[in-house]
C-alpha cells in the first residue's frame, strides 16, 4: 500500500476531536462517529451494512452496537517493535477488507498452500462488522518492546476494585481486538483471521463471545434487555452527541501522548450474574435493586423509560421512591460529579459452572472512556454499596488504550511507533 | 498408456549460466513421466521440458544391465525409453556421478516399455539397469554446448531434497529395525525393566517419520495406535498395546504375540517406505504433518498414556519435521524465501527453547515424564508448535512447481 501522502500530523490533528463535524444519521446507525469517508473509502452498497473502516476515530465505539461480539485479548511474545508493527500493519489491511466484507486473502487460492482466509465468511455481508484495536498496560511495561516512554499518561492496571473476584486467565492482556457484527459467524471469521495471521507474535489469551447487545448508544435505538430482563443502557451517552462524546470519551490534545489523541480507554469487566438467585427474586426486589420497573424501564420515580429519574422523588411510605441502594441512583451521573461513559456491552453465557452446574452467564461490560478514572469512580461506588451486587460478581477485567482510527496506507496504532 | 503431465507453471526460459548450474553440482532434471504420473499430477511438481531438437535413446533392460551399454549423445531434451527384456532387471536409471537418481522408471517387466525425459548439459553420466541397487551399468556421455534450459537449478534443488528425505528415512526405518529387535528381545527374556527403558528410545526412530507409515493404509495402526483408535471388534496391536501390558500390569507376559507382529510389520515398512516416491511439497505436508501429530497427542499426554514418555515422542516428530524443513531450505532459498527460511528457523528454535528444560539425561526416555508437566507448561509448549507450524504450513506451496515465476 501507498502511503496517500496523509502526514501524521495530519492524522492526530484530525483526530483530535476539536474540529470534527461529524456525519451523522439518525437512522444510518452504523455510520455514527465517523467523518465523512475519505472518497478513497470502500463503496458502501447500500443494505450490505459496511461500516466506514477509515476515519479519525475507529470503527467499533460510536457506531450503533451490532447484535454479536467475539473479543479476543493477546498477550505479545516479540520484544521487537518492528515484529508487532508488521503484524498491526496486516491486521489493518486485513481489517480494512473483511469491514467490506470480503475475504482476508483467497479462500481457494493455490491447490498445495492452505487458503489464505479460512472461509466461514463466504457468502455472508459484511453484517456491519467493526474491528477495534487496543493496546493493554503491560505492553508498555519496561524490558520489554522499549515502549515504556510512549505509555499513554493514563494507562495503568486497574487496582483492586470491590466488588470483584478475578480469573487471571481470563483478564487484562497486551493486545484487544473487539470484532462486532450482526452475524456472530462474520465476528468470530474477524477474530480467528486476525489471530491467525498474528500466529507465533501474538498469542490468544482469552476470549470472550457476546450473543445480544446490552447496550444502545442512540435513543433512536431500542434499548435492549440484559440477562436480568431489565433494559439495559437507557441513560447511556448518545454517541452522536459529540460534545459529550469530547467530554467524556475521546482522549484528547491534552494527552501527552500524541499517538493515543483521538483515541480512548476500553474497560471490559466480565460480570457474572447469580442467575439461580436472581430468577426467585420476586418482581419488586428486582425492581428496587436497579430502580426500575421491569416492563417499560420506567424509574420508579414515574414516568416513560426516557423520563430523566428524580432522586429526591418520595414513595407512599416516604421513603425514597428510587432507593438509596439501587443501581440505577449510584450510576446516574447526577450523584458521580456528572461522570458518564460510553457503555457498549453485551451479554455472554459460557455454558454452565462445572463446580455448580450453575450458569455461567451475565453481561460482558464494555466501556469506553477518555480517562480510566471514570470507570473506576463508578466501580467504587457500585461495587462498594449497590443492592445489584448480592446478584453479580466481576470475574475479569481488563484496560486497553484504544489508539485513534486510521487511514489509507496507515495502519491502527502506527503513531505508537513513528 | 501415455498420460499428459500437466503443466502448472508456465514454463518460463532462463538465461541460467553455465556456472551457475555446475556451481550446482547438478544438471537439468526436469524429467517429464510418461508411465507413473499420479505424484506429479497430485502435486503438479513437474514440468515438462521438450524442445524441438529432442533425440530419444532406445534401452533394453537385460538381465546383466542394459543394451547399448555405452552412449554419447548431444546436449539437449532427450527421451531415455526403456524396453523389458529381464524378469530380474526391470528398472533402469540416468544418475549423475555423485550418485543422484536424475530419472528412473519402475517395474518395467518383460514386453512393457516406459521412458523419461531429461534435459541434460554435457558431461558424463550413468545408467543403471539393475536390480534396485542403483550400481551403474553403463555410461552416458553428453557432448556439445550447454543449451539454454528451462528453470533448472530449483529442479535440481529440488531434486537433492528430495533424495536426502529418501536417505534419511531408510536411516531411521534401519534404525528402527535394529532397536525393535533389541526391545523385543528384552520381552522374550522376560526382562520388564529392560523393555520399559528400551520402550521410548525405539520410538524415537517411527515417530520422526512418522507419516512415511501413514502413506501405507492401515500400517501405522498396526505399529502405533492407541487403544481409542481401534474400532470395535478390531485388533490393537503394536507398540502402545505392548506398552500398557508393561506399565499396567509390570510384566513382559502376553507380550511375546505382539511382539512379534511388531517385528514384522517394522520389517514390512521397511520394504514399503523403500519403494516410495517423493516430491517437494509432500516433504513439506509431512512436516506440517508431524508437528499435528506433537499437537494432536503429545502435548495432550494422550500417545503414551501408560509410560508418561509423550515427550520423547514430541522431541522426535519435531526432529522428523526439522529434517525435512532442512532440506528444503535450499529450494526455499532458491526461489527467493528467505524470510520464511528465516521465521522458521527461528521457531523451531523457539520449540527446541521450549522443550529443553524438560531434558532428563538420567530417565531413560531421555525427557521429563508427561505428568511433571502443568497445564502452564502444556499450553506454552501448543503454543510454540502452533506459532511454527503456521509459517511451515506455506512451504509446500513454495517448493512445488519448477520455481518459475510466471
Amino acid at each position: 500500500m501507498k502511503d496517500d501522502g496523509l502526514t501524521r500530523r495530519r492524522l492526530l490533528a484530525a483526530g483530535g476531536g476539536g474540529a470534527i463535524g461529524l456525519a451523522i444519521g439518525g437512522g444510518a446507525g452504523f455510520a455514527l462517529g465517523h467523518d465523512d469517508p475519505p472518497a478513497d473509502q470502500p463503496a458502501e452498497s447500500p443494505g450490505a451494512n459496511v461500516v466506514p473502516v477509515w476515519g479519525p476515530h475507529q470503527a467499533g465505539i460510536a457506531d450503533a452496537p451490532q447484535d454479536r461480539l467475539v473479543f479476543a485479548a493477546f498477550d505479545v511474545t516479540t520484544d521487537s517493535q518492528d515484529v508487532l508493527a508488521d503484524v498491526l500493519r496486516q491486521w489493518s489491511d486485513a481489517i480494512v477488507k473483511m469491514t467490506a466484507g470480503d475475504p482476508v486473502g483467497p479462500v481457494a487460492g493455490h491447490p498445495l498452500a492452505p487458503p489464505a482466509d479460512t472461509g466461514e465468511a463466504m457468502g455472508l455481508p459484511a453484517a456491519g462488522l467493526t474491528v477495534t484495536v487496543g493496546f493493554g498496560p503491560s505492553l508498555f511495561r519496561a524490558g520489554r518492546l522499549g515502549l515504556e516512554k510512549r505509555r499513554p499518561s493514563l494507562l495503568h492496571p486497574l487496582g483492586p476494585l470491590p466488588g470483584e473476584e478475578l480469573l487471571p486467565a481470563l483478564s487484562n492482556g497486551d493486545l484487544c481486538v473487539q470484532a462486532c457484527a450482526n452475524d456472530p459467524q462474520v465476528a468470530f471469521h474477524a477474530i480467528r483471521n486476525l489471530a491467525r495471521i498474528g500466529r507465533g507474535v501474538v498469542l490468544l489469551r482469552w476470549t470472550q463471545l457476546g450473543f445480544g447487545r446490552a447496550a444502545a448508544t442512540s435513543p433512536d435505538q431500542q434499548t435492549p434487555r440484559n440477562l436480568m430482563g431489565f433494559k439495559d443502557g437507557t441513560n447511556n451517552i448518545d454517541a452522536s452527541d459529540q460534545a459529550k462524546m469530547k467530554r467524556f470519551v475521546w482522549v484528547g490534545d491534552d494527552e501527552p501522548q500524541a499517538w493515543l489523541r483521538g483515541g480512548s480507554y476500553l474497560v471490559t469487566r466480565r460480570i457474572r450474574m447469580r442467575i439461580e438467585s436472581w430468577d426467585r427474586a420476586n418482581l419488586d426486589d428486582q425492581q428496587v435493586t436497579i430502580g426500575r420497573f421491569k416492563v417499560n424501564g420506567a424509574p420508579l420515580s414515574g414516568g416513560q423509560e426516557h423520563t430523566p429519574l428524580r432522586l429526591s422523588a418520595k414513595g407512599p411510605d416516604g421513603e425514597p421512591a428510587i432507593p438509596d441502594n439501587a443501581h440505577v441512583r449510584l450510576a446516574a451521573p447526577e450523584v458521580n460529579d456528572d461522570i458518564e461513559i460510553l457503555r457498549r456491552g453485551y451479554n455472554y453465557t459460557d455454558g454452565t459452572d462445572p463446580a455448580s452446574g450453575q450458569l455461567d452467564a451475565g453481561l460482558f461490560f464494555i466501556a469506553f472512556q477518555r480517562d480510566p478514572a471514570q470507570f473506576v469512580a463508578l466501580q467504587n461506588r457500585l461495587g462498594a454499596s449497590d443492592a445489584l451486587n448480592e446478584y453479580i460478581l466481576h470475574t475479569s477485567s481488563a484496560l486497553f488504550a484504544v489508539p485513534p482510527g486510521f487511514r489509507r496506507g496507515g495502519f491502527v496504532g502506527e503513531g505508537l511507533f513513528a | 498408456m501415455k498420460l499428459e503431465v500437466p503443466t502448472i507453471f508456465p514454463a518460463r526460459h532462463l538465461a541460467v549460466g553455465l556456472t551457475a548450474l555446475l556451481a550446482a553440482g547438478t544438471l537439468a532434471a526436469c524429467g517429464s513421466d510418461d508411465k507413473t504420473t499420479s505424484t506429479a499430477a497430485k502435486s503438479g511438481s513437474t514440468t515438462a521440458a521438450v524442445s524441438e531438437n529432442s533425440g530419444t535413446v532406445k534401452l533394453t533392460l537385460n538381465d546383466d544391465g542394459c543394451s547399448p551399454k555405452d552412449v554419447t549423445i548431444p546436449a539437449g531434451t532427450t527421451k531415455f525409453e526403456g524396453v523389458g527384456n529381464s524378469g530380474k532387471v526391470t528398472e533402469f536409471e540416468v544418475l549423475d556421478k555423485t550418485g543422484l537418481i536424475l530419472g528412473e522408471r519402475e517395474n518395467v517387466t518383460p514386453g512393457l516399455d516406459a521412458s523419461f525425459t531429461l534435459d541434460l548439459q554435457p558431461g558424463s553420466y550413468d545408467f543403471s539397469c539393475s536390480i534396485g541397487d542403483h550400481k551403474p551399468t553403463g555410461t552416458l556421455t553428453v557432448t556439445g554446448a550447454a543449451t539454454k534450459t528451462e528453470d533448472t537449478t530449483p529442479s535440481a534443488m529440488v531434486a537433492a531434497a528430495v533424495a536426502g528425505y529418501k536417505q534419511y528415512v531408510a536411516a531411521q526405518v534401519g534404525e528402527l529395525q535394529t532397536a525393535a529387535k533389541g526391545f523385543v528381545s528384552a520381552l522374550k527374556a522376560g526382562d520388564t525393566q529392560a523393555a520399559k527403558d528400551q520402550f521410548a528410545k525405539t520410538r524415537v526412530y517411527y515417530e520422526r517419520v512418522e507419516p512415511v507409515a501413514e502413506a501405507f493404509g492401515d500400517l501405522d495402526p498396526r505399529i502405533d495406535a492407541r487403544v481409542n483408535d481401534v474400532a470395535k471388534g478390531d485388533k490393537w496391536t503394536g507398540f502402545h498395546k505392548i506398552e500398557q501390558i508393561l506399565w499396567k500390569e509390570n510384566t513382559t507376559k502376553g507380550t511375546e504375540k505382539y511382539a512379534d507382529q511388531l517385528l514384522e510389520n517394522i520389517d514390512e515398512l521397511a520394504t514399503k517406505a523403500g519403494t516410495l516416491k517423493y516430491d517437494a511439497p509432500q516433504i513439506a505436508n509431512g512436516s506440517v504433518g508431524l508437528l499435528n501429530e506433537v499437537a494432536a497427542s503429545k502435548i495432550t499426554g494422550e500417545e503414551d498414556r501408560y509410560s508418561h514418555t509423550d515427550l520423547s515422542d514430541f522431541k522426535a516428530n519435531v526432529e522428523g519435521a526439522q529434517k525435512a524443513f532442512e532440506l528444503l531450505v535450499p529450494v526455499l532459498n532458491e526461489r527467493g524465501e528467505q524470510a520464511l527460511v528465516k521465521t522458521i528457523v527461528t521457531r523451531f528454535a523457539a520449540v527446541s527453547d521450549a522443550l529443553a528444560p524438560y531434558e532428563r539425561p538420567d530417565e531413560p526416555s531421555g525427557w521429563a515424564l508427561y505428568d511433571e508437566l502443568s497445564k502452564a507448561d502444556q499450553k506454552k509448549l501448543a503454543q510454540a508448535v502452533d506459532a511454527l507450524a503456521e509459517p511451515l504450513s506455506t512451504v509446500a506451496e513454495k517448493v512445488s512447481g519448477s520455481g518459475a515465476k510466471s
